[in-house]
């Protein structure tokens, strides 16, 4: 050969080696990436972008603090809005990188719907707030939550209606959603017998006045009323209820615990009961991090805190595990106890979280009070 | 007891019916002088909140009184909102009017997706407290049981924009006009009438009675959101073929009729079959006489 494609030809060889080493070298401080399935846009924002922020609040902190077994953390969030066929599409695109977990998502439906491409995949799951029952019945073995599910949320409204309010009858009403009729289905199974349901009834939503709804309800004179579903229709019905002057009290699921409730006028709600997981915003290990989001004009919220928690206990899980694959990390998660700022976490057989912590508060007044 | 109950679900069919006809007319008029349907027009509706709320906002610090702030917001709401469906019909719709029918369809489509996700990126996702702008009649308070104060405001507005409307076609030029394109719209033009400001106008009222509506309601239930011409626009559109569409008295009469039919669906049977009753009705009167209730078959002279 001739000298000059000789030389080339080194030339080549080393740069290929070059290459080659660089890429070795990235492996050893190559980032982990965690994904974040929840809605950063829509109706249901308020929602999400809490859990993208809170999250993104423990990475750096765990980055700062040298990251994990050296490797730093990088959150990939995507917005699902709440769609289901959105979720779908995202959990495909995590799959095709390669992530191991994904904290999501926000929405009982949309998370219900990317189960089954996350389980093919072998990513683990875990949900700061979808509260459908059936996530955790055994046909999800990926999935985690730290919120405790919605068969308990039922029952506790359950037990509120006859223990606290001594209501002898009720409505129910939901919005056909996969949250809503879930709890209600729930709340009327748990009523069975000891409370007469006189409705149980799905509203549509996003339809343009509810007076029928509440003519109904003025009618039937049951001793409360529950509506299961979001915020939105919530605030709508509350409305129609005051104005139709029903003066019975309605009972609203953790979706309307929101200082958004709040621009409501008061009159409106001044009945209204709001059954919810214990708020960790009020615990003293979360007031730096909460002083941190106001500084960023960011909203501190249950689910942020939440997410900011499986953040921890991602950082945990991945400490201890040598290779990251799902069988380890599912292992880890099953069997362990973790440290974070809303106190010791451990997970039962079926993904939810072992201690269950459920208050009812009134929203009568400025802020959430504990009701009797 | 009964027919108080039957009285209650009554009056709140007919301030449902009120909205969707009042959203109806401007769908049935568009078509009927161009044969369009405007899927632009429940977007359209929407702006018509979304500027109220803004312009209660501006006015907050006045301390207006309430019924003179409403004549104030539906005015203004008007004045925008007709401006929005004028700019709507020139960029979307103008060019198209000799084109195959498919192609201003999938123009409204466009131009209804395009309002849509605008007030979102300028406004907010968010559901917004909407001011309380129906005023409190106290005189009405003995019915109360059955027609609240802000129903009655809702249908009496309502009624007055329609029999407003029925009396500027009967009797004005433009009116006359309007109708006369509807008919033969070669025929109007060779008798001089100028065709595109008779359109546009046709525009203008209905994106006019689109803004009573939305204000009315959205003080009504207290909230707007971008999200909430979606519903109100296929509803009134039913309310509109229900009606017979391309005839005014139709759409008025197709909104009340869907009204009251989804009413009486939710307080006899249930909430989850107020839709289903609705369109099943659409599909009997559909089934029975295809033009609608009032509409006209469409005679193709060969």
């Amino acid at each position: 050969m001739k000298l000059s494609s000789y030389i080339k030809f080194i030339l080549s060889l080393s740069c290929i080696f070059f290459l080659g080493s660089t890429a070795f070298a990235a492996k050893k401080t190559s980032p982990i990436v965690i994904g974040i399935l929840a809605p950063l846009t829509g109706d249901f924002a308020n929602y999400g972008l809490p859990v993208k922020n809170s999250a993104t609040i423990a990475v750096e902190k765990i980055n700062k603090a040298g990251g994990v077994n050296g490797h730093k953390l990088v959150l990939a969030a995507e917005d699902s809005q709440c769609k289901p066929e959105l979720a779908i599409n995202i959990a495909h695109k995590f799959a095709d990188m390669h992530l191991s977990i994904v904290i999501g998502g926000v929405c009982s439906g949309s998370t219900q719907a990317a189960l089954p491409v996350f389980n093919k995949a072998h990513i683990v799951v875990i949900s700061p707030s979808a509260t459908a029952t059936n996530l955790t019945d055994g046909s999800n073995p990926n999935f985690f939550r730290l919120i405790p599910p919605d068969n308990f949320q039922g029952e506790f409204q359950a037990d509120f209606l006859i223990n606290n309010l001594k209501a002898k009858t009720i409505a129910i009403l939901h919005d056909k959603d996969a949250y809503g009729k879930g709890i209600a289905t729930i709340l009327r199974d748990q009523a069975k017998g000891k409370i007469k349901v006189v409705a149980f009834e799905g509203i549509t939503v996003g339809a343009v006045d509810y007076s029928a709804v509440a003519s109904k309800l003025r009618r039937l004179k049951p001793d409360a009323v529950a509506f299961e579903g979001y915020m939105p229709e919530g605030t709508k019905l509350l409305t129609q209820f005051y104005k139709k002057r029903l003066k019975m009290p309605v009972i609203v699921p953790e979706s309307h615990k929101s200082d958004v409730l709040f621009n409501l006028k008061a009159k409106y709600r001044a009945n209204t009961y709001v059954s919810s997981p214990l708020d960790p915003s009020s615990l003293k290990t979360v007031q730096p991090i909460s002083k941190i989001l106001t500084q960023r004009k960011q909203r501190t919220t249950a689910f942020g805190i939440y997410a900011y928690s499986i953040t921890q206990i991602i950082a945990q899980v991945l400490e201890q595990t040598k290779t990251i694959n799902y069988k380890n990390i599912h292992t880890a998660l099953d069997k362990g106890k973790f440290k974070t700022i809303i106190g010791e976490v451990q997970f039962s057989p079926k993904g939810d979280i072992l201690k269950k912590n459920y208050v009812m508060y009134k929203a009568g007044g400025t802020t959430f009070v504990p009701a009797k | 007891m009964n027919f108080d109950f039957f009285t209650d679900l009554f009056f709140s069919g007919i301030t449902k019916g009120s909205i969707y006809a009042l959203v109806a007319l401007g769908y049935t008029m568009v078509y009927g002088i161009i044969g369009l349907i405007n899927f632009a027009h429940g977007e359209i509706y929407m702006i018509g909140a979304f500027i109220a709320i803004s312009m209660c906002s501006i006015l907050a610090p006045l301390h207006i009184s309430v019924p003179i702030l409403l004549l104030i917001a539906i005015s203004i709401s008007i004045v925008f909102t007709a401006c929005y469906a004028f700019t709507v019909e020139k960029i979307a719709y103008e060019k198209l009017r000799n084109s195959s029918r498919l192609a201003p369809l999938i123009s409204a489509i466009g131009m209804s997706l395009l309002l849509r996700e605008y007030v979102l990126l300028f406004q907010t996702s968010n559901f917004i407290n909407f001011p309380e702008l129906l005023p409190e009649v106290s005189w009405l308070d003995f019915m109360s049981d059955y027609l609240l104060p802000s129903q009655f405001i809702i249908i009496a507005s309502a009624f007055t924009c329609m029999v407003a409307l029925i009396l500027f076609l009967k009797y004005t030029r433009s009116g006359i006009a309007m109708r006369a394109i509807a008919e033969d719209q070669v025929m109007t033009r060779l008798l001089g009438i100028n065709i595109n400001s008779t359109i546009s106008l046709t525009f203008i009222i209905g994106s006019a009675l689109a803004a009573v509506a939305a204000v009315l309601i959205s003080s009504y239930i207290g909230q707007a959101n971008y999200n909430m011409g979606f519903i109100i626009g296929i509803k009134a559109f039913t309310a509109a073929v229900l009606g017979g569409i391309g005839s005014v008295s139709g759409a008025m009469l197709g909104g009340i009729v869907l009204g009251l039919s989804e009413s009486f669906a939710t307080g006899y049977i249930s909430s989850d079959y107020e839709d289903i009753v609705a369109f099943t009705i659409l599909i009997l009167i559909l089934l029975f006489k295809p033009s609608g209730l009032l509409g006209k078959k469409e005679i193709e002279k060969v």
